[in-house]
């Protein structure tokens, strides 16, 4: 046991941690690399020479307005929305104990979307934030009635499931409401994009997303409890029903910024942490690595969304929920060798 | 023979129940029940499926509150301790745990360690200590650093065990910890308990299904049917064939076990009730 002298509880194999390790690297260079793709690939064409002048705030006005007004506060979104679906898919998917279970799947997102979309047609693009706010703490008052306070399992993901149907009716009739115009931009917004990232909404929405995170990596060893089932966790001193009611709080925030920023992004946030628990697998990799997955992701994502059919743009809403498809069925496969399925 | 008293009026006892009543929804599955849990003794709870044994225990343990009356732990009542507070005297080993994906055996043994973390003393030497003397006792000292989904069903029960025992409280209770070990390992893991409780002077409250098993094991037997105790002392004092015709309902034939002079239950069953 001396090799645990050191340790603390994360400690688990030591080829394991190497393993992670090397694989943080790798995901981190992928990560520069599609950072570097967005910000070098566009429309417009820029070398890597103008791109780092720009970057160092030494560009021509078109060079400084493509890069630092355009294409990095773009990239940055990608990240925060990235970041933030990825942990709140793992606080869903750990307080249900099931990896279907996510913000999307839910209805946090969609609440936060006929919120922000309620706020967009009645009080123009100031709204979105307050409305996706509303509607991301409706849709959790409402789940919490469906599910009987039981934020556990797979009630939880079932009264979900219902809410985001009904969300989604109410969704679509919002839209036949307005008139033309205003239901061709409520259309547009509900696919989901980045394409109006600006600094504006980011010095708002990085500070949130820290505060964000802090509060959820304070709560997350409670997290670690709640996994193996809540008569053990109650059983260790741990407050099972104000635990889980603030983590499904921060989880629905984090939701809600991401829904702000981007409009309705499906999909992302059921894959990230699965994907990173199995690129890292360790059970701590559960808040960092989802993080980090989701934002590589979204990054990922939003690249295709501009390049794949340049110079047209695809909502990004609508790369996530294709790439979601192909997730799922994966999903389904690695849950057959295990033989769960 | 009453509830209501304390079985062993004297005798100390850090932990019990008076007159508790719990209901799921409409359905009573306590009702009105008191007890005392003997301090030093490995007390076994035995009675039919659906008779309350794993709700006395969850009850005991505050995993759910009593509609009516209160769970005593050192003299005051349950539900008015800091909950960790309660963690660092009393441990429970619930029947429906889940092992969470890609987990070591360390990891999942050191969560046993949480009710004596603070905030922002995460993790000490005492932590180490307690895990790796779990560990020892459960014999898993070399898998620590195996995943547990790779464990066999055995194993993995240990590891169980060993949190609860890294917990390091003086008062453990056990549902069915047996369940899904082949009889071996069942022996292994009850001749565990008779140590730490000996040993270590633990007080140990357990469920077992396996009758001969609980009157090899118990210095306090304690028998539950429809939500009540109908008796509870030492196994040589209760058990008969008539006491097990009362609490399940079966034939048998009761005679001294040769190896422990205790009771031995021998079922009669339908193919040989002509004899």
């Amino acid at each position: 046991m001396m090799r645990h002298s050191l340790s603390v509880p994360a400690g688990g194999a030591a080829r394991g941690r190497r393993g992670a390790v090397s694989a943080a690297l790798g995901l981190l260079a992928v990560a520069l690399s599609i950072a570097a793709l967005s910000l070098l690939r566009g429309s417009y064409g820029l070398s890597a020479d103008q791109v780092w002048l720009a970057l160092n705030g030494q560009a021509d006005a078109m060079g400084h307005l493509i890069i630092l007004e355009m294409r990095l506060p773009r990239l940055i979104a990608a990240v925060v929305v990235g970041i933030c679906l990825g942990v709140a898919g793992a606080i869903f998917q750990g307080l249900c104990r099931n990896p279907l279970a996510s913000p999307d799947v839910m209805g946090f997102t969609t609440g936060a979307a006929t919120g922000a979309l309620a706020g967009i047609l009645l009080l123009g693009a100031s709204g979105t934030a307050i409305g996706a706010l509303l509607g991301g703490a409706g849709a959790g008052l409402l789940v919490q009635l469906v599910s009987r306070g039981r934020l556990r399992g797979d009630s939880f993901i079932l009264s979900g499931v219902g809410v985001t149907a009904m969300l989604a009716a109410f969704n679509e009739y919002l839209v036949t409401r307005v008139d033309l115009e205003k239901a061709e931009m409520a259309k547009t917004w509900l696919f989901g994009s980045l394409a109006g990232a600006s600094w504006s909404h980011l010095v708002l929405a990085v500070p949130a997303m820290i505060i964000l995170l802090v509060a959820v990596a304070v709560l997350w060893p409670r997290m670690r409890l709640l996994a193996m089932g809540d008569d053990l966790a109650t059983a260790l001193g741990l407050p099972t029903r104000s635990s889980r009611l603030w983590l499904t709080v921060f989880g629905i925030c984090l939701t809600v910024l991401a829904t702000t920023l981007a409009g309705p992004v499906h999909f992302l946030a059921l894959a990230a942490a699965p994907l990173a628990r199995r690129l890292f697998r360790t059970p701590d990799s559960g808040l960092a690595g989802s993080a980090a997955m989701g934002a590589v992701l979204m990054m990922f994502a939003d690249f295709l969304a501009q390049r794949l059919m340049a110079p047209f743009q695809i909502p990004v809403g609508l790369i996530t929920g294709a790439v979601g498809g192909v997730y799922l069925v994966v999903l389904l496969s690695w849950s057959r060798r295990k033989g769960k399925v | 023979m009453s509830c209501d008293s304390a079985p062993f009026g004297s005798l100390p006892s850090r932990l019990g129940a008076r007159r508790i009543t719990v209901a799921y929804r409409d359905r009573v599955v306590l009702d009105q029940l008191s007890l005392d849990i003997p301090d030093g003794a490995f007390t076994v709870i035995i009675g039919a499926n659906g008779c309350g044994k794993s709700t006395l225990l969850r009850a005991l343990a505050r995993i759910v509150a009593p509609a009516g009356g209160s769970v005593l732990l050192d003299g005051a009542e349950i539900a008015g301790y800091h909950t960790k507070e309660v963690a660092r005297r009393l441990g429970l080993l619930p029947q429906d745990s889940v092992v969470p994906d890609d987990i070591t055996v360390f990891d999942l043994v050191s969560r046993g360690r949480y009710p004596h973390q603070e905030f922002l003393r995460r993790w000490s030497a005492a932590d180490d200590r307690a895990v790796a003397e779990a560990l020892a006792a459960t014999g898993l000292g070399e898998l620590a650093d195996r995943f547990v989904d790779e464990l066999s069903g055995g194993q993995r029960q240990r590891a169980w065990i060993s949190l609860v025992l890294a917990q390091q409280t003086p008062l453990m209770l056990l549902d069915e910890p047996t369940r899904a070990l082949d009889i071996a390992h069942q022996i292994e893991l009850l001749d565990l308990m008779g140590r730490l409780n000996r040993d270590h002077g633990r007080t140990l409250v357990a469920v077992l299904h396996d009758l001969n098993q609980a009157f090899r094991y118990a210095d306090h037997l304690i028998a539950m049917r429809n939500g009540a105790i109908v008796a509870q002392g030492t196994p040589a004092e209760l058990v008969s064939a008539a006491f097990i015709e009362q609490l399940f309902g079966l034939r048998s034939v009761v005679i001294d076990d040769p190896v422990s002079g205790r009771p031995l239950v021998i079922p009669v069953g339908e193919a040989h009730s002509g004899t």
